[in-house]
C-alpha cells in the first residue's frame, strides 16, 4: 500500500479559510513506522493538517496521500486505515466506556467477539477495567482521554493521528501512552502523527519532528538534528528560537 | 450584601441589550419616552378606534367584559413571565459562570438579586409597550383619567416585577440543587421541557374551551391566585377613575374582594416573595461546588428491547443501533420530550372529542398527524442529534461513518416512535370505543406522520448540526425549516388540486375527496417521502468535508 515505504506524503498542501492561510504549501514525507511530531504554537495549523490528512477536511490546494491513498479522491479508504484522536473529547456522556468503544468499533464495521476482545484488552492496558461500565459523564478528563485513545486504536489503524494526546493525562498515564505508542510503532509498524505543544513528549518518543509556524513547515528532522541546527541545548529552547517567541519579564509585569 | 449584585446586574443588562451594544444605556432610556407616550396617548387612541369603530363594542359592554379580559390577560403575562424564563434559564445551567463568580467571593443572594435587577429595565420596557394593548381599550372606553391609567400601569409593573423575582428565585434554587454536573444539566433540560409544556397547555385549553375557561376565570377559586388580585386591582382602578359615572360597588360584588383587600393581598404576596428570596438564598440553597446530582451510574445488562434489536440486526450496524438507543434513552431531556409527545397524542383527540361531542376520524387524524409531524421534528431532530463538533469528527473519521450514523439515527427514531403511537391508541380504543379498523387506520397514519417528521428533523439536523445549543441561530433555522416542510407536505394536495384543475383534470382530485380514507392518506403520505429526501440530503452533507 505504501508509496516507497512512505505512510504520509504531502505536496504543497494548503488550506485557506477566507483570507487566512491555516496551512501553507506543506511538503512532507513520513516513512512507515515513524513517530512524527508536529510542533507549533496555537493557531499554527497543526489541527488543520491532521484533519486534512485524515480525510475530514478538503485542502484548498496541493495533494497528499496516506498509505498510498489519495486524501481527496479516496477519503473513505484513508479513514479505514487511520485513527484520529481529536484535541477535545467528543464522547457520548450517557454511554459507558465499553458501549462507547462498541459504538466506535461498529462505525469501523467491527462487531462480535473480535470487537469485544479488543475492547477488553485496550481497557485493561489503559487501566480502566474497574470502571468500564460506568457512564462516561462521571469520568475525569484524564480517564476520558484514555477512552478516546482506546477508540483511536480499536480498529488497528496503520496510521494514527493524535492531537495533543497527553494534555489531560497525569504523569503515569502519559508514560503509559508513550510506551503504548513505542510498542505499536516497533511491533506493528504503525505510523504515528502527533500534534503537541509538549516538547519533552515529542523529544522522548518521536524519531522525526516538524515545526509548523503560521501555516508553514519551518524545520523538519530528527530531534537532535533540529536542536543542533538551532544551536540550542534542548528541544524546548530550539522550538522557542525557531518560533521566535521570547519571554520579556518586564513586559510580563507591565499590567501591574 | 456587598456591591457585587450591582456588577452582576450590569453584566445581565449587557447580555439583555447585546443587540444595541454601542449605546445601550442611552437607547434603553430613550425607549422609555415613546413608551410613555404610547401607553398614555397613542395606545388608548388606536385601541379605542379598533374597539369602537372596527369591533363595534360600546362603553357599557366594555365595562362588563373588562374584569374577565383583564384576568385572562394578566394570567397570560404571569405564565409567560414565570414559566418561560424559568424554562429558558434551565436549558443553560451556567456552571462555568458560577465558578468564576464564586472564585470572586460572590454569594448566592448577590447572584439572585443581580440577575433580577439586570432584567428589570428590559422587562419594564416590555410592560410599557405591551400592557397598553390590554389596559388601553378599557381605559379609553371608560374614560379613565391619566392618574388612574398611571396607577393601572404601576399595578401591572408590580405584578411583572414580582413574577420575574419569583421566576429568578425558582431558577436559582433549582440550579443550585441540580448543580454543575452533566447529569444536572440533563435534568435541568428535562425540567425545562416539562415547564414549557405547562405553559402551553393553558393556551391550548383557552383555544379549545374558551367559553368554559371564561366561566372558570369568573369563579371564586381564582381568587386564590396572585395574578387575580393584581388583575382585579387594575379593573377596580379603572372603575374608580372612570369618567362616565360608573360606580365601583357593583364591580366589587362581581369580583369578590374589595380594592383594599386586593391591594393588601398583592402587597403581602410581593413582600413575602421578596423576603423569602432574600432570606432563603445562602440558607436554604447555595450555589457552590458540591456533589449534588454528580453520581456514578453503573450500566447493568441490556433490556429485552435492546437484546431484540441486537438479534434482529447482528452486524456492526446493529451495534450502532443499540448504542444509539442507549444514548437517547438515558438522557432525561429526550425522555421528557418523548413523554410530551405521548401525552399530546393522547390528549388532543380527547379534547376534540369533548369539544365536538363526537369522534370525527378525519379531523382527529389530520390534526393528530400534523401535530405528530411537528413533534417528530422537535424530538428527533432538535438538539439531540450530535453533542459536539468533536463527536462529529469522531464519526466522520470512520469510513462512511456519517452516512451510517444518520441511517442508524433514522431507524432508532422509528423504533422509538412505535410505543409513542401504540400506547395512546390502546387508550383511544377503550375511552372512545373505537372499531378495530379505525384504530389501525389511526395508528398507521400517526406512525407515518411522526416517522416522516422524525426523518425530516434528522435530515435537517444532519444538514446543519446544532449540537446541544438550543440558543443558536442554526437551531432556530432548523426548527423553522422542519416545521415548514411538515406544513408544505400536508398542504401539497391544495397545490395538486390547483395544478390539476388548471390542466383540466380536476375530476381526478374529486375522486380523492369523495373518499374519507383517500383524502386523509393524500394529506399524510407525502411527509415520509419528504423525510426520506431530507435524510438523503442530510446524510450527503454530513459526510461532505469542510
Amino acid at each position: 500500500m505504501e508509496v516507497d515505504n512512505q505512510s504520509i506524503i504531502t505536496k504543497g498542501l494548503t488550506k485557506s479559510f477566507g483570507s487566512v492561510k491555516a496551512v501553507d504549501g506543506l511538503n512532507l514525507s513520513v516513512p512507515v513506522g515513524t513517530r512524527f511530531a508536529l510542533l507549533g504554537p496555537n493557531g499554527a495549523g497543526k489541527t488543520t493538517t491532521v484533519q486534512m490528512l485524515s480525510g475530514l477536511m478538503k485542502p484548498t490546494r496541493g495533494s497528499a496521500s496516506v498509505c498510498g491513498y489519495d486524501i481527496i479522491s479516496q477519503k473513505n479508504a484513508v479513514k479505514a486505515i487511520t485513527g484520529l484522536l481529536p484535541e477535545t473529547p467528543g464522547l457520548y456522556s450517557k454511554l459507558s466506556a465499553v458501549e462507547f468503544l462498541e459504538f466506535i468499533g461498529a462505525l469501523n464495521r467491527l462487531h462480535g467477539d473480535v470487537l469485544n476482545r479488543r475492547i477488553d484488552t485496550l481497557l485493561s492496558i489503559l487501566g480502566l477495567e474497574g470502571r468500564q461500565n460506568d457512564m462516561l459523564e462521571s469520568y475525569s478528563s484524564g480517564m476520558k482521554q484514555k477512552v478516546l485513545i482506546a477508540s483511536t486504536l480499536i480498529h488497528e489503524p496503520m496510521v494514527v493521528f493524535l492531537d495533543e494526546p497527553t494534555s489531560r493525562l497525569d504523569p503515569s498515564a502519559s508514560v503509559l501512552v508513550k510506551e503504548l505508542i513505542l510498542a505499536l510503532a516497533e511491533e506493528t509498524n504503525t505510523s504515528f502523527f502527533i500534534c503537541t505543544h509538549m516538547t519533552s513528549f515529542a523529544e522522548d518518543i518521536c524519531d522525526v519532528i516538524g515545526i509548523l509556524n503560521e501555516g508553514k513547515l519551518v524545520t523538519v528532522g530528527p530531534p537532535d538534528v533540529v536542536v543542533d541546527a538551532a544551536g540550542a541545548r534542548g528541544l524546548e529552547e530550539a522550538y522557542l528560537k525557531i518560533v521566535g517567541r521570547k519571554v520579556d519579564r518586564e513586559a510580563l509585569l507591565a499590567w501591574r | 450584601m456587598t456591591g457585587n449584585w450591582f456588577h452582576i446586574a450590569k453584566a445581565e443588562f449587557k447580555v439583555q441589550t447585546r443587540g444595541v451594544k454601542p449605546i445601550r444605556t442611552l437607547i434603553v432610556l430613550a425607549a422609555y419616552l415613546p413608551g410613555i407616550a404610547w401607553a398614555l396617548i397613542i395606545a388608548p387612541f388606536v385601541m379605542a378606534f379598533i374597539v369602537s369603530e372596527i369591533l363595534g363594542i360600546s362603553q357599557s359592554v366594555a365595562a362588563i367584559v373588562m374584569p374577565g379580559m383583564i384576568r385572562a390577560g394578566v394570567m397570560f403575562i404571569w405564565l409567560i413571565l414565570l414559566i418561560l424564563p424559568l424554562s429558558n434559564a434551565l436549558k443553560e445551567v451556567r456552571a462555568g459562570q458560577w465558578e468564576i463568580l464564586l472564585s470572586n467571593n460572590v454569594t448566592t443572594r448577590e447572584i439572585l438579586v443581580g440577575s433580577f435587577a439586570g432584567k428589570l429595565a428590559i422587562y419594564g420596557l416590555y410592560v410599557l409597550y405591551l400592557a397598553p394593548i390590554l389596559v388601553a381599550p378599557f381605559a379609553q372606553a371608560l374614560e379613565v383619567s391619566y392618574l388612574g391609567q398611571g396607577l393601572m400601569y404601576i399595578t401591572v409593573f408590580v405584578i411583572t416585577a414580582t413574577t420575574i423575582w419569583l421566576s429568578q428565585l425558582l431558577v436559582t434554587a433549582i440550579q443550585a440543587r441540580l448543580g454543575a454536573s452533566p447529569r444536572g444539566k440533563d435534568l435541568a433540560n428535562a425540567l425545562a421541557i416539562v415547564l414549557g409544556a405547562v405553559a402551553i397547555i393553558p393556551f391550548v385549553g383557552l383555544q379549545l374551551f374558551a367559553p368554559l375557561m371564561s366561566e372558570i376565570l369568573g369563579m371564586n377559586v381564582f381568587l386564590l391566585f396572585p395574578f387575580t388580585w393584581g388583575a382585579d386591582m387594575v379593573s377596580q382602578l379603572a372603575m374608580i377613575f372612570n369618567g362616565i359615572g360608573l360606580s365601583l360597588s357593583g364591580l366589587e360584588t362581581v369580583l369578590g374582594f374589595p380594592i383594599v383587600s386586593n391591594f393588601m393581598l398583592l402587597g403581602i404576596f410581593s413582600a413575602t416573595v421578596l423576603i423569602l428570596g432574600l432570606l432563603s438564598a445562602d440558607r436554604l440553597f447555595t450555589i457552590g461546588a458540591g456533589a449534588r446530582t454528580e453520581s456514578v451510574t453503573i450500566i447493568q445488562s441490556e433490556n429485552l428491547v435492546l437484546r431484540g434489536v441486537r438479534r434482529l440486526s447482528r452486524g456492526s450496524f446493529g451495534v450502532l443501533l443499540v448504542t444509539g438507543l442507549k444514548d437517547f434513552g438515558r438522557k432525561a431531556q429526550n425522555l421528557s420530550r418523548l413523554a410530551l409527545l405521548m401525552i399530546l397524542t393522547l390528549v388532543v383527540p380527547i379534547f376534540i372529542y369533548i369539544r365536538a361531542g363526537e369522534f370525527d376520524l378525519t379531523s382527529v387524524n389530520i390534526m393528530m398527524s400534523l401535530m405528530l409531524g411537528f413533534l417528530g421534528v422537535q424530538v428527533f431532530g432538535g438538539s439531540g442529534f450530535l453533542e459536539s463538533k468533536d463527536q462529529l469528527w469522531t464519526i466522520q473519521s470512520a469510513p462512511y461513518g456519517a452516512e451510517r450514523y444518520v441511517r442508524a439515527k433514522a431507524i432508532q427514531s422509528l423504533v422509538l416512535i412505535i410505543p409513542v403511537v401504540f400506547l395512546p391508541a390502546i387508550l383511544y380504543t377503550i375511552l372512545l370505543s373505537l372499531e378495530l379498523i379505525q384504530v389501525i387506520f389511526l395508528v398507521a397514519t400517526s406512525f407515518m406522520s411522526c416517522a416522516g417528521g422524525a426523518l425530516v428533523g434528522i435530515g435537517i439536523a444532519a444538514n446543519n448540526p446544532t449540537y446541544e445549543d438550543t440558543k443558536s441561530g442554526a437551531y432556530r433555522t432548523n426548527n423553522v425549516r422542519g416545521m415548514g416542510l411538515v406544513v408544505v407536505s400536508f398542504m401539497w394536495y391544495l397545490i395538486a388540486d390547483m395544478v390539476l384543475t388548471m390542466l383540466g383534470h380536476g375530476a381526478l382530485m374529486n375522486i380523492i375527496w369523495e373518499s374519507q380514507t383517500l383524502s386523509i392518506l393524500a394529506q399524510v403520505i407525502p411527509l415520509p417521502f419528504v423525510g426520506l429526501a431530507a435524510i438523503l440530503v442530510g446524510s450527503y452533507k454530513l459526510s461532505n468535508r469542510e
